[in-house]
């Protein structure tokens, strides 16, 4: 029976173009090597695999998620709002992790002369990524799906019709991503094309940060419209479509539902159908274009720019160390795709919340005396915690980890100093621009030095943070080691887990900004409190660099000369 | 003279406006050894990754075993082997788990593969080594292993871009006398280098190009006669050299030894 079923999976696959055995080893191949990446990459202290927790978090958030939600929200809405957050994240997390699963020229270098097909090679490279949408479309779904089943619908069936329909969602949005690489591949070259996903996901990025926010908001008011027709609106929302399709599982043959449901399907098919035929087709010619990436061309700088450029060098990084780490961190900052693509996003942070507190009346001065919390007004000074966690968690990876071998050879003989350059380069370079900009943006709605103030502090509990955020750092050479899937998104899953920090600075600045005596004397002290961590934690990394290079077995008769 | 195995007719390749490749022609016959020789630039690699299916020539055709390559993509890539000049390796593979793959993508059968993958190994001296990750491998014995599994399915045409990088001096004469002995039994072999005596010991015939187009295309002896030069590197240092390679290394030399001063 199960012979037969394999031929018949055999047979199909020949028909749709694809070599089964082929596709069978690529497959096999292409997991073994994410698995061992991801085991490579941990330590000895820490050998759990990134993968499972990654899962682990999401689940967790998702759990917490659901339990505030599954008792107040009617079951359309509450499948809804689920819905939109599985679809986000995992169009998120293909964008940002598995770029070189869909496109990848190196791979192409190693399997381009061999005889594989095109769909046979998109299939296999198709299948590696929708492995991990159904495990972390799981992660994500799970809890609710369980806990909705004691709504107050009291739906039993609930969990069993959610469920796959949530996976179904999940692959939705990664097959949409896909054919997003695809239509991007058709028209420009690599390098331009690296370029251009680079700002798609940093526009994705702002929108799901945003996003999220307004469907949290907006949720009460639809609930309020429930039987409007204002709601057909979701039919241009594929959340919509397929919480309709659970409606449809559940045996609510509403006309809406039906709709939403049949026109979901609908758009499915064609995007399948879309990805499998002209995509996976044309797949290897696309890759074989890629090889032909040019150069990056850019203009020497003149004389005098150089001189400035050198003279702020000097300002900002002390000693030859310094000066190269903060060089080095300032150019990667501009150029590394990765680092812009995982920090630049968190820009959107501010604006989204100044554009809600507009929306929701709540941008009010928190220096004047108000009734209302001005929530928007405090989340914006969070966006700098938001850029350190993930600048510390990415600080170890690039693309170009192999040119790391130069700071084995090098003489680097003050790391102290080194990590000091590291830290100013991403100061100026980012936290301090930003703060000037929300002081000047936040000066439109209020008195100028309230927003100046307010700024300040951002950039003071920024400084502090970074300082405690590298206190855990685990160590390592800047862009030393090649990312590995899911690596950065657990550890910046991670770094969520400091909210209650988070929390306990708003309410810091919740209580100082009613008493305007203490400012500039709290302002003082979180800048020296500041100072005072960030030395602490240029010598803890510098410890931890050491010993993890000892540990690779690395020369350190120049690290032991200067201690 | 046998019958052609790799025809080239007006092979370019431009990258966004830039001529990498120019209307190069040419045709090997089968059991021939011809050396591919250029400066650095010369578009060697970007021919040998046009030949290979790797890259698509913006014009001109390809036909290997009377097979047009970007017609017959798969047929052709199934008759042919290639020994890239850098990378080409999963390195969280083992040296046997990469080459059984290669040999699966191939469709060989298990036991034939296992055969094959242990006797290469053997014959390259790292059947110790087989089960440990290619990362841990230094970089000649990774080019052992791409030669072996450029050479798995038994090609009937044989690309090699640098294969004796990293190489130690056994390694690269039984590299040299295998040449020898698979082109004896009708192998056609591509070799693409930049050493000069290795190409006049072992090629039989030799293409020189320079900024993309063929500047010289015979036998070292018919190549010596013809530029009146005693050597390869002489030949290849008229065809491709302007400046004088003394002055340049002399003025290079005064450069690097300021800092002394």
């Amino acid at each position: 029976m199960s012979r037969r079923l394999l031929g018949g999976v055999e047979c199909l696959a020949r028909r749709l173009g694809i070599d089964p055995h082929q596709y069978w080893h690529l497959l096999r191949v292409s997991l073994v090597l994410d698995f061992r990446r991801q085991s490579a990459l941990s330590t000895g202290q820490d050998m759990r695999s990134p993968l499972v927790m990654t899962c682990v978090v999401y689940g967790i958030f998702s759990l917490l998620f659901a339990l505030f939600t599954f008792r107040t929200l009617e079951l359309f809405h509450y499948s809804l709002i689920f819905l939109s957050y599985s679809m986000l994240m995992i169009a998120f997390i293909v964008l940002s992790e598995f770029g070189a699963t869909i496109v990848s020229p190196e791979d192409y270098e190693i399997l381009g002369h061999r005889p594989i097909g095109s769909r046979t090679y998109f299939a296999a490279k198709l299948s590696n990524l929708l492995f991990y949408v159904l495990l972390i479309g799981s992660a994500l779904n799970v809890f609710p799906a369980l806990l909705g089943a004691f709504s107050d619908s009291d739906e039993r069936a609930f969990p069993f019709v959610y469920f796959p329909v949530a996976l179904l969602a999940c692959l939705f949005s990664a097959m949409l991503v896909v054919l997003l690489y695809g239509a991007l591949l058709r028209v420009i070259n690599y390098e331009r094309f690296k370029d251009v996903l680079v700002y798609v996901q940093i526009v994705f990025s702002f929108l799901l940060v945003f996003g999220y926010q307004v469907i949290l908001r907006a949720m009460p008011y639809w609930e309020q419209r429930a039987h409007d027709e204002s709601r057909r609106v979701l039919l241009l929302a594929p959340p919509g479509w397929f919480a309709g399709l659970v409606q449809i599982g559940l045996g609510q043959w509403e006309r809406d539902y039906v709709l939403w449901a049949g026109w979901g399907m609908l758009m499915t098919g064609v995007l399948v159908g879309a990805g499998l035929r002209s995509f996976s087709l044309e797949y290897s010619w696309h890759l074989a274009r890629l090889r032909a990436a040019t150069a990056e061309r850019r203009r020497a700088r003149s004389l005098f720019r150089r001189r400035i450029a050198r003279a702020f060098e000097r300002i900002w990084a002390r000693g030859p160390e310094a000066r190269a780490a903060f060089y080095f961190v300032r150019r990667m900052l501009r150029r590394d795709r990765t680092l812009k693509l995982r920090l630049y996003p968190a820009l959107g942070f501010p604006i989204a919340f100044i554009v809600l507190g507009i929306m929701e009346k709540s941008l009010s001065d928190p220096f004047l005396p108000s009734k209302r919390f001005p929530s928007a007004t405090f989340f914006t000074a969070l966006v700098g915690p938001m850029l350190v966690m993930n600048f510390q968690a990415l600080l170890p990876y690039s693309q170009e980890h192999a040119a790391a071998w130069l700071f084995r050879v090098a003489p680097v003989r003050d790391l102290v100093r080194f990590f000091a350059g590291i830290r100013r380069a991403f100061l100026v370079s980012l936290i301090l621009p930003l703060f000037l900009l929300l002081g000047i943006a936040l000066s439109m709605f209020w008195a100028p030095t309230h927003a100046f103030l307010h700024a300040a502090f951002g950039f003071a509990f920024s400084y502090l943070f970074l300082g405690i955020a590298f206190l855990f750092y685990r160590g390592g050479f800047p862009f030393s080691q090649e990312p590995a899937k899911m690596t950065q998104t657990r550890q910046v899953a991670f770094a969520f887990l400091s909210m209650p920090l988070l929390g306990a600075f708003l309410a810091l600045l919740y209580v100082l900004y009613k008493r305007p005596g203490w400012l500039i004397v709290a302002l003082g002290l979180l800048l020296l409190l500041g100072w005072v961590v960030n030395r602490a934690a240029d010598h803890r990394a510098a410890r931890a660099t050491q010993r993890q290079q000892e540990l690779e077995g690395g020369p350190f008769e120049w690290l032991e000369e200067s201690s | 003279m046998s019958e052609p195995m790799i025809e080239v007719v007006n092979l370019t390749k431009r990258y966004d406006g830039v001529l990498a490749v120019d209307r190069i022609s040419f045709t090997i016959a089968q059991g021939e050894i011809v050396g591919y020789l250029g400066p650095n630039g010369a578009g060697k690699s970007t021919t040998v990754k046009m030949l290979t299916g790797i890259l698509r020539p913006t014009e001109g055709t390809i036909v290997i075993d009377g097979l047009d390559l970007w017609k017959n993509p798969l047929e052709v890539k199934r008759r042919i082997g290639y020994v890239p000049e850098t990378g080409g390796v999963y390195e969280s593979l083992t040296a046997y788990e990469y080459l059984q793959l290669v040999g699966r993508l191939y469709h060989l059968p298990e036991e034939v593969l296992d055969r094959r993958i242990e006797e290469f190994l053997r014959l390259f001296g790292l059947e110790a080594f087989m089960h440990e990750r290619l990362s841990s491998y230094s970089k000649g014995m990774r080019q052992k292993v791409l030669i072996s599994a450029a050479l798995l399915h038994n090609p009937k045409v044989l690309f090699l871009d640098e294969p004796l990088t990293g190489l130690d001096a056994h390694s690269a004469l039984l590299l040299k006398e295998l040449l020898r002995r698979l082109a004896a039994e009708g192998k056609t072999i591509f070799y693409c280098s930049h050493i000069l005596d290795v190409v006049e010991r072992t090629c039989t015939r030799v293409i020189i190009i320079h900024k993309g187009r063929v500047v010289a295309d015979g036998t070292v002896e018919q190549l010596k006669e013809l530029t009146r030069q005693g050597t390869l590197e002489d030949i290849f240092k008229q065809l491709t050299y302007s400046s004088d390679i003394e002055e340049l290394a002399q003025a290079f030399a005064r450069s690097v030894l300021e800092m002394e001063g």
